[in-house]
């Protein structure tokens, strides 16, 4: 049976990897798209396409203003919260949290606005990156929990593979060189090769990093066996910054907000500043809490200041100096998100992800092409074979034709429907819906060049509907520097040329040949 | 190889195999678990540092108890010893907590 090691190392690889092949291109997938979550929030929403990040006004003028704000609008709110622009994100939001009445679930009151001539900017309705942020780990219509065990098991998996792709792949250096075209599942074999190990560190970074973010739903033993409340009075201890305080009931006549910001500024001058968040305002418990924004450092949680509203002293620094442990586990986390990284590292980060992407699309197509191969030519296909062929081919080219679609949705659904945000998901997987009833029919070569080239048109046509339908273009981007909205077109425009150069590939060969395809954000 | 036997070699492949997914899952899905209890414990740093050490690691841990279900070819010896395993952490967790 298996007589070696290596043997039952090959074996586990193909059924590890197999099992699971096609949830781990969905998570793969929308975790690429992820790195972008920001700037393709930035495309959703073309109404805030005309402010620049450039912010004249100084952090100190933007968070008086704020103050002034809130103190008039909302002086009994149970929550303020003040998010200042950042590179990524032009906008300042003033928001507060009314106390909620009896029986009932208090909701945001969000201003979004232009930060120096503080004109209100209302977005249109769209989730934008975080629908793919999402997807990717707790995908959809679906319990959230049961979600995050599904991925957590995929990710599992993944690394498993991973490892015991590492055994099994014993010329490893010598194949990285080595790339047989047209040989059938022979190039298959060495395209997977090529993605996984040209990339290598990336995927076991991300794979492990990827289940560090969700461990606590994983492993909460270690926190049950050293708490007695558990996970809870673990994050209680870990993240003092997220407890509100218990009410006074004594009003808080004279806050010391500005005091206390003045004390911050003072001896922190270098610390930029990402949100303050103020729990009863009008209490005498008040809290002021300031965010420190991370810049490129490798941490997750933000270093946090808190403040007292009464007397305005500094109360508690929470994640400034972290210890070797919470470094560990913060870094893994922020390495996974990528949060830290410049606009060059985030393009290598994106990269990366596209070569797991053609790892895992390759290794699927390689699985089929091998179940075909075994079949005697007249032999009618068996119901696994047809299964596998029709899953890959719904699931390889779906998913890009179905983010399109989402693209589309977000341009041509009118910014008046209220609930537009759920109508854009929904023409996600309706489009990927659509997509998966074609594959059950053809799902021979002919299926694969005609989904190709309806890949193509769409991402081809998308930059011309965003220069219908809103102000810009990509030529008016490059004269005006808007990078993030210029690249999110070339790229569409990329994945249309990649689309059309796979369905020619397919056309060229007679026999069935499928080409690996990329996506793009 | 007559039919009867080549039935019954893929019978207890596929039975060998099933075996062993579920023992690399579950069983390994238990042991991390308790491993990283008790290391949880045994940590000389403060509570949350321990926690934190412990969940890090747990991923590896799981990861290097799959390989091994698959690794080790006995399947008695492998069952013998992932239940030695479990049960001896189990104790030494009883004992740690009083």
């Amino acid at each position: 049976m298996k007589d070696s090691f290596f043997r039952s190392m090959t074996w586990l690889h193909t059924w590890v990897g197999l099992l699971f092949c096609w949830l781990l291109w969905l998570v793969f997938f929308a975790g690429t798209l992820s790195f972008f979550r920001q700037e393709i929030s930035l495309w959703s929403k073309p109404e805030l396409h005309s402010y620049s990040s450039e912010v004249q006004s100084s952090q100190q003028t933007l968070l008086d203003y704020s103050f002034e704000r809130l103190n008039t609008e909302a002086p009994d709110a149970a929550r303020w919260w003040i998010s200042l622009p950042s590179e990524r994100n032009a906008l300042l939001r003033v928001s507060h949290l009314p106390y909620p009445e009896p029986g009932e679930k208090a909701s945001w009151v969000n201003h979004n606005l232009a930060p120096d001539s503080k004109v209100p900017v209302t977005p249109r309705e769209s989730k934008g990156g975080s629908f793919f942020y999402r997807l990717h780990f707790d995908l959809h219509y679906m319990d959230r929990t049961t979600a995050r065990w599904i991925v957590c098991l995929a990710s599992l998996f993944m690394l498993v593979a991973l490892i015991s792709g590492i055994v099994i792949h014993k010329r490893i250096f010598k194949d990285m060189f080595q790339f047989r075209v047209g040989k059938g599942s022979r190039s298959w074999l060495d395209g997977h090769n090529l993605s996984s190990v040209l990339a290598l560190p990336f995927h076991l970074m991300i794979t492990y990093t990827g289940l560090i973010t969700l461990i606590f739903t994983l492993f909460p033993y270690p926190a049950q066996t050293v708490y007695e409340g558990g996970v809870k009075e673990f994050r209680k201890e870990f993240y003092p910054e997220r407890q509100r305080p218990e009410l006074s009931h004594q009003p808080l006549t004279s806050p010391a907000f500005s005091e206390s910001l003045d004390h911050f500024f003072t001896n922190w001058p270098e610390q930029p500043i990402s949100r303050i968040i103020i729990d009863h305002p009008k209490d005498a418990a008040a809290v002021m809490k300031i965010y420190g924004a991370n810049r490129s450092e490798i941490k997750d949680e933000q270093a946090v200041w808190l403040y007292s509203g009464k007397t305005g002293e500094l109360l508690n620094t929470v994640h400034l100096e972290d210890s070797a442990a919470a470094q560990l586990y913060g870094g893994m986390i922020a390495m996974h998100t990528g949060r830290l990284a410049s606009p060059g590292l985030r393009w290598l980060y994106f990269l990366c992800g596209l070569a797991g992407c053609a790892m895992i699309a390759s290794g699927c197509v390689m699985w089929a092409k091998r179940l075909r191969e075994r079949q005697k030519p007249a032999q009618p296909a068996s119901f696994g074979l047809k299964l596998v062929e029709s899953l890959n081919l719904a699931a390889i080219m779906g998913l890009p034709l179905a983010t399109a679609a989402f693209f589309y949705a977000n341009r041509l659904i009118p910014v008046t429907n209220s609930g537009r945000a759920d109508q854009e998901v929904l023409m996600f997987f309706l489009t990927w819906a659509a997509t998966a009833l074609f594959a059950t029919k053809w799902r021979n070569t002919q299926g694969w060049r005609t989904l190709a080239l309806i890949n193509a048109l769409a991402w081809l046509t998308l930059p011309l509907c965003n220069a219908l339908t809103t102000q810009g273009s990509l030529i008016s981007y490059v004269s005006n520097g808007q990078w993030a909205l210029a690249m999110f077109d070339t790229m569409a425009l990329l994945a249309a040329a990649v689309f059309f150069w796979q369905s020619k590939q397919l056309q060229s060969t007679q026999q069935p040949q499928r080409v690996r395809r990329e996506r793009t954000a | 190889m007559p039919i009867s036997s080549y039935f019954a070699y893929f019978t207890a492949y596929r039975l060998n195999v099933v075996a062993r997914f579920a023992t690399a899952i579950f069983g390994g899905y238990v042991l991390t678990a308790l491993s990283i209890s008790v290391m949880s414990l045994l940590l000389p740093v403060s509570e949350v540092d321990a926690v934190l050490f412990s969940v890090c690691l747990s991923v590896l841990i799981h990861c290097l108890i799959f390989i091994a279900v698959f690794a080790i070819k006995p399947l008695r010896f492998l069952f013998a010893g992932l239940l030695l395993l479990t049960t001896l952490q189990w104790m030494l967790l009883l004992i740690l907590k009083g």
